[in-house]
């Protein structure tokens, strides 16, 4: 299947975020259906792409749409969309981990692998802290960097999407993303050093 | 630091670049024969343009031609004024030989028919006079002056 970008402003079809997430605050059971009218299919993929096997998928996806059910309110997510997929990815990942002690062979592992190269692999005791202060390194890792460049770092270790789905969605050959890939995860390296991170 | 912190940290980068990049649909892909149809048309319309404007420049005096104009000396005369008295100095030096729509030979014009004398001043080989009905709008004949064509184009770039 192709794909291609759509630059902000130009929004999935649906109801607005705002009127979705008025009818989760009047408990309407349309809520639900909104949102997965609107996000349902970008769910969908996120979760495809980390477990690789439609029906967990289409668990996690309405397991996150109760996630978010039980969390609207009181919350007052903007905007919706990474809330949701945060939500989504989270419980994917976790579905992941206990499915798989046995084998590795989704998006998520080929990802890691890639990233791995980035780290030492040693344990650290300050696990939680060091993820949130390394998240906001990213942040400003990747404000430095073109759209283009930080569209094909997020699509590919946030959404996990394939090389030649990336390939697609950018207009450029498979070795070209890889090679983009290779040098942001080199330049992330340093940054991270620079930073004074321990890796 | 383990590769899957490294994912958990990633997994927790700012809402702006999740939702920035959220949105991917599936391409209208174009058609492989509609890619390639249309950079056939656009060559043949470029070629078609091209060779147009090849012979408009190189082939001028063998193109059916509807300006005025005579060919003499191996240049052609274009239409540029008229006349009713031959200006002093000019004498006699040819006549038009043949009325047609190339000018292709000397003494060929498409305006002129044959028989026309046809007048030169020695100091001034650019120009001619031609003693002709052309444009009198009778059958009166009057003297319409023509100028070779490298002159009328290097006047007109001036001017």
């Amino acid at each position: 299947m192709k794909y291609e970008y759509i630059d902000e402003g130009m929004e999935v079809t649906g109801l607005d975020d705002e009127k979705i997430i008025d009818l989760f605050f009047s408990r309407s059971d349309k809520a639900i259906s909104e949102l997965s009218l609107k996000y349902g299919e970008m769910c969908f993929r996120v979760s495809e792409n980390i477990l690789h096997n439609k029906e967990d998928s289409e668990e996690c996806v309405n397991e996150t749409y109760f996630s978010v059910w039980n969390k609207i309110p009181p919350e007052h997510p903007n905007p919706l969309v990474s809330f949701v997929l945060k939500i989504l990815r989270n419980i994917a990942i976790n579905r992941y981990r206990h499915n798989t002690a046995k084998k590795r062979n989704s998006r998520y592992d080929a990802c890691l692998d890639e990233l791995s190269g980035c780290v030492s692999g040693l344990e650290t005791t300050e696990t939680i802290y060091e993820a949130k202060e390394l998240s906001l390194h990213i942040d400003a890792f990747l404000e430095k960097h073109s759209k283009t460049n930080r569209m094909i770092f997020v699509r590919r270790y946030w959404y996990m999407d394939s090389i030649s789905t990336l390939s697609e969605i950018c207009g450029m050959s498979e070795g070209a993303i890889k090679t983009r890939l290779s040098r942001m995860r080199k330049e992330l390296k340093a940054f991270l050093v620079e930073k004074g991170v321990e890796i | 630091m383990t590769a899957e912190l490294l994912m958990n940290a990633i997994g927790d980068i700012s809402d702006r670049y999740i939702s920035e990049f959220s949105s991917v649909k599936p391409k209208k892909q174009i058609a492989l024969w509609i890619k390639l149809s249309s950079l056939a048309a656009c060559l043949a319309l470029t070629m078609t343009i091209g060779f147009f404007a090849v012979m408009s420049l190189g082939n001028i005096e063998t193109s059916p031609n509807y300006n005025p104009q005579i060919r003499l000396n191996n240049a052609v005369y274009v239409y540029t004024s008229t006349a009713h008295e031959l200006p002093e100095g000019w004498e006699l030096i040819s006549e038009v030989k043949k009325f047609t729509q190339y000018v292709t030979e000397n003494g060929d014009s498409n305006c002129c028919k044959q028989g026309e004398k046809i007048y030169q001043h020695p100091d001034k080989k650019h120009e001619i006079y031609v003693y002709t009905k052309l444009f009198s709008g009778s059958d009166k004949y009057w003297y319409v002056k023509f100028k070779s064509k490298k002159i009328e184009m290097m006047e007109s770039t001036i001017s």
